[in-house]
């Protein structure tokens, strides 16, 4: 097989042409500049490709003895935050290394998946089926997931909690304790909620966590200006780099969470339709790369990467629809942070390294074949 | 392979299938949303942008101007400049503006109030006002060194000007800043530096000279910068107004009135009602409102006892004294008293253990009508008075305007005062006792007219009794009844033409006879001889006015004991054109000193004024000098501004 043909070149273009369109829409959020985001996103975008098409080459068995050393160590650095931590938009979630602001929580949702499919592999269905050998990546979510929530960063959180259950759930795990879960979590708040258990203060910061519209000129004023961008859109929106939201600066973090709504109001309902058509070929992609694999470990991560990438989706632009409070996801590739990029261009450069070893056979030991 | 792969991989299956449907479901409800938000809702959420982006600015309309009969300009408007200081644009503010100091005045309070600016606003492109009233040298002086006062901006608006000054104050009135309770009645009035009328006819025409706001719509970013104007709707200019004032007449009237302390004239057109000049002094410069007017200034205008700012040929009430006689007359005469009746004057009457004296000591002997308008005898009044009542009295005098506000576009027009028994009992709780009849017969006691009314009265006369009402607004129609244009303005008031000719003839005795009480004030111009009835109106109801003021000293007491002078008069007696009432306060010369004045304003009608009217009467007027595109002139006919 050669070098060129393993490659699953479907996925690459769809990549190709999602990373462009996030290059042309941040010219347009800057109102037909290059600067500051556009240029830098393209280069960004550029080393991004470089990385995920190295790591298609990266022997399979290896990548599956790193795996659990992987989420060590990035549970660590998430910990370093903690104390070292940079502070942004109010909450400590970058680390500085030089000039480059890495947000490990970011990287994390990755590596969870890794580590997942790696702690999944070994078992047999039988003992998946068996509670006490949950206990173990039940922690592996857990853990992360509270360091994440205490930055605060709910979006992260939510992204890790639902794509490590999405594991579970196609990893085999039985459906009824998924329904005991789910029943229990609504239990156990309902209860905490109300015998006031906890206090009164931290009862309305959670409130307002949740609902960011009661503080219009905050959160509020972002959603309904998003909510103004999209709808006077229209259906074919008001071209490129006419979008009046957008260019007169009411829209905000149009660059970051919000570029989607630039989109919409430049090019209508038809322009993101097309964005998310891509976007969702990409997730169906992955999951078309994920059945086709011999390896346990293979399959979970390429379909784990696609839930993890739905995620992001999904909660992006139901935030920028106003479905959801605003929680502060991006959509990777398009939107501007190198880390959110780097971090799904690694879980597609896995997607395309696991097509790639589609035929490899891997032991519950990791000895492939 | 291990042996359960086989189930592994299928329950993996199933489980893909199942989420990819899940996620399906969930891109499907994104979808939704997306058509409800941007086809359905597309149009409430278009105005909103609209609303977001789009700024509507007011652009303040110009003033309309008011000339007089002749299109000379009695309030305009000139162009002012003052500087702005962009803060953004400036580095240095402390810097720049002391830059900017070598080159104009600036206001003492300068720093504080931009810095107050500041500290309003964080929008630094704000222009925030450095210095206003800029001359065109100081402009040139700031432009010349634009390049060293970085931020610095002129800034081009509109000042009202009244070259006329003093001699039409108190008609024209002024404008001033808007008051903070009137600033929600129009949008206009929240704009900057926005004027309104505060006085006369800039008060009372307020609404026409106006003019209606433009917009500019602009589009702004979010933080409230303009970006670019998107479209534009001009202000429409306010009406120009043509009054009825003649500035060379009031100026006139003006500058010999000035000599008195107090005194008043207005000059009106026997048969349009139109009010050529009106004149009250002392007078004030209404350029000093215009260009914003200082506390000293204000303070000397409003305390000062001769009350400046007051338009006394509207607001002062006067006992008329003897010119009331007129209306006496016309009663009598109304009445089937003859104008024969002849009665004896010995000086004084008794009258109910009282004694009423007449102004001759000696007494006028036997005498009639007519002698006793020549030669103001008022015994005859009191007699004839006495005969006819004061109700009869009151109801003439009515119909001559007095007694009741004469309708003219001017604040603060007083009614006068005609009593009747009625209105005694009413405001004094007392009954009518017929000695007060005699008092009021020669237009003392409880009798009040303003020197308007009195205007009104003699050119009611003049006009052979027709219900002229004063106007302000040049018409259009000939006021010379010998044109075949000629057309009455004004319904008659039913007098017949047999009093009217006894009264006429005793005020042409007055002046142009030696028994005359203004006899010495007779104009040798044939054509230009005038009638008229002098009058002195006793300072004791005045004076109550007086002694709220305060101590006086000695002076003024002796200045302040002397009567009023009051003359009314029409020429010319032929052909009645202009009626003309002077009133001044304390006068040293007497009521023959107003009738002498009275003289050189018919003198000054006779050369100035007469000859401008004659050639513009009767033919369509031509419109005073358009500039910059000003809209229609309005004709404020004396019907319409009622």
């Amino acid at each position: 097989m050669g070098a060129l043909k393993s490659v699953n070149w479907t996925i690459v273009l769809l990549v190709m042409l999602i990373g462009m369109i996030g290059v042309a829409i941040l010219y347009s959020a800057a109102g037909g500049s290059w600067g500051p985001w556009a240029q830098n996103h393209g280069i960004r975008f550029g080393a991004g490709l470089i990385i995920m098409l190295t790591l298609v080459f990266v022997n399979i068995a290896w990548v599956y003895r790193v795996a659990p050393f992987l989420y060590i160590a990035m549970l660590c650095m998430i910990l370093l935050v903690e104390f070292i931590g940079l502070t942004g938009s109010g909450a400590q979630r970058w680390l500085g290394v030089g000039s480059l602001r890495i947000q490990p929580s970011e990287l994390m949702k990755i590596t969870i998946v890794l580590f997942l499919a790696w702690y999944f592999h070994r078992l047999s269905h039988e003992e998946v089926g068996r509670i006490r050998y949950l206990i173990v990546p039940l922690i592996a979510i857990a853990l992360p997931t509270f360091l994440v929530l205490r930055q605060p960063d709910l979006g992260t959180a939510t992204v890790l909690f639902l794509g490590g259950g999405a594991l579970f759930f196609l990893a085999g795990v039985r459906i009824w304790k998924f329904v005991l879960a789910g029943a229990g979590m609504v239990g156990a708040v309902f209860v905490v909620w109300q015998f006031h258990i906890l206090a009164p203060y931290q009862e309305n910061r959670i409130r307002t966590f949740l609902d960011p519209d009661t503080d219009p000129l905050g959160s509020g004023y972002h959603i309904t200006q998003s909510k103004i961008a999209l709808g006077s859109g229209g259906l074919t929106g008001k071209g490129y780099i006419q979008g009046t939201q957008s260019n007169l600066n009411f829209l905000p973090e149009k660059h970051t969470d919000f570029v989607l709504s630039v989109m919409a109001e430049e090019f209508g309902m038809l322009g993101m339709l097309t964005v998310m058509t891509l976007y969702f070929l990409l997730i169906f992609m992955a999951f078309v790369v994920a059945t086709g694999t011999r390896a346990t470990f293979a399959r979970l991560i390429a379909s784990g990467v696609g839930v993890t990438l739905f995620i992001y989706f999904f909660v992006n632009l139901a935030m920028v629809m106003s479905l959801v409070p605003v929680v502060g996801i991006p959509l990777p590739m398009i939107s501007y942070g190198g880390t959110a990029m780097l971090t799904a261009m690694l879980g597609i450069g896995l997607v395309l390294n696991m097509y790639r070893n589609r035929g490899v056979w891997l032991s519950r030991t990791g000895a492939a074949e | 392979m291990y042996a359960d792969e086989f189930t592994q991989e299928s329950v993996f299956s199933r489980r893909a299938v199942m989420l990819l449907g899940a996620q399906g479901l969930l891109t499907a409800g994104l979808v939704g949303r997306l058509y409800y938000l941007q086809i359905l809702e597309r149009d409430r959420y278009q105005l909103l942008a609209d609303q977001n982006r789009l700024n509507v600015h007011l652009i303040p309309p110009t003033r309309g101007r008011i000339f007089d009969r002749n299109g000379e300009p009695i309030a305009v408007n000139r162009q002012s400049y003052r500087a702005l200081i962009i803060p953004e644009q400036s580095k240095y503010i402390v810097a720049t503006l002391e830059k900017l100091a070598q080159h104009v005045t600036l206001p003492d309070d300068v720093l504080d109030r931009i810095a107050e600016q500041r500290r309003r606003t964080r929008q630094s492109f704000v222009p925030i006002e450095v210095v206003s009233n800029l001359s065109w040298i100081e402009v040139s002086r700031i432009e010349v060194n634009a390049l060293n006062l970085p931020g610095v901006i002129i800034d081009a608006g509109q000042r009202r000007i009244y070259p006329a000054k003093e001699s039409t104050a108190h008609v024209i009135g002024y404008v001033g800043g808007v008051d903070s309770t009137q600033i929600k009645q129009n949008k206009l009035f929240a704009l900057p530096g926005f004027k309104v009328g505060k006085s006369g006819v800039e008060e009372q025409l307020d609404d026409v000279l106006r003019g209606s706001g433009g917009t500019s719509r602009v589009e702004v970013n979010s933080a409230g910068r303009i970006i670019k104007e998107v479209n534009r709707r001009p202000a429409e200019p306010g009406v120009n107004v043509w009054s009825s004032l003649d500035n060379n007449l009031s100026h006139f009237i003006y500058e010999k009135l000035k000599r008195h302390r107090r005194a008043s004239a207005v000059v009106m057109n026997v048969h349009s009602g139109e009010v050529l000049a009106m004149v009250s002094v002392p007078s004030y410069d209404p350029n000093q409102f215009a260009s914003g007017i200082d506390e000293a200034t204000w303070k000397k205008l409003t305390t000062d006892p001769d009350h400046p700012l007051t338009n006394k040929a509207i607001t002062g009430q006067y006992p008329p004294g003897s010119t009331f006689k007129i209306a006496v007359l016309a009663a009598a005469l109304e009445e089937g008293i003859s104008p024969k009746t002849e009665i004896v004057c010995r000086g004084a009457i008794n009258y109910s253990d009282r004694r009423y004296h007449c102004w001759k000591r000696g007494g006028h002997g036997r005498i009639d009508a007519t002698g006793a308008i020549r030669e103001s005898c008022d015994v005859w009044f009191y007699r004839i008075g006495e005969q006819l009542g004061i109700n009869k009295i009151a109801e003439y005098a009515k119909r001559f305007g007095l007694g009741t506000k004469p309708d003219i576009p001017l604040p603060n027009v007083k009614p006068g005062l005609i009593p009747t028994k009625d209105w005694k009992r009413a405001n004094y709780d007392e009954i009518w006792y017929n000695g007060e009849t005699l008092i009021s017969a020669i237009g003392q006691g409880y009798c009040l007219a303003t020197p308007l009314q009195l205007a009104m009265m003699t050119a009611r006369i003049a006009s052979d009794g027709m219900a002229i009402k004063p106007s302000l607004f040049r018409s259009n129609k000939t006021t010379v009844p010998s044109s075949p244009l000629f057309q009455p303005f004004f319904p008659s008031l039913g007098l017949s033409t047999a009093a009217l000719r006894v009264i006429q003839q005793g005020m042409w005795e007055v002046v142009n006879t030696p028994k005359g009480t203004a006899f010495g004030a007779q104009s040798w111009h044939e054509e230009w001889k005038f009638a008229g009835k002098t009058g002195t109106s006793q300072v004791r109801s005045i004076s109550e006015e007086e002694r709220r003021e305060g101590v006086l000293s000695n002076k003024d007491i002796a200045w302040a004991r002397r009567d009023h002078a009051v003359f009314v008069g029409y020429a010319p007696y032929h052909d009645p054109q202009y009626a003309v009432s002077v009133l001044i306060e304390h006068s040293a010369e007497g009521s023959g000193g107003a009738a002498r004045f009275a003289r050189d304003v018919f003198d000054y009608i006779r050369t100035d004024v007469h000859p401008q009217i004659l050639k513009s009467t009767g033919e369509t007027a031509a419109a005073p000098p358009a500039e910059d595109g000003a809209p229609t002139m309005a004709f404020l006919a004396t019907s319409s501004v009622s």
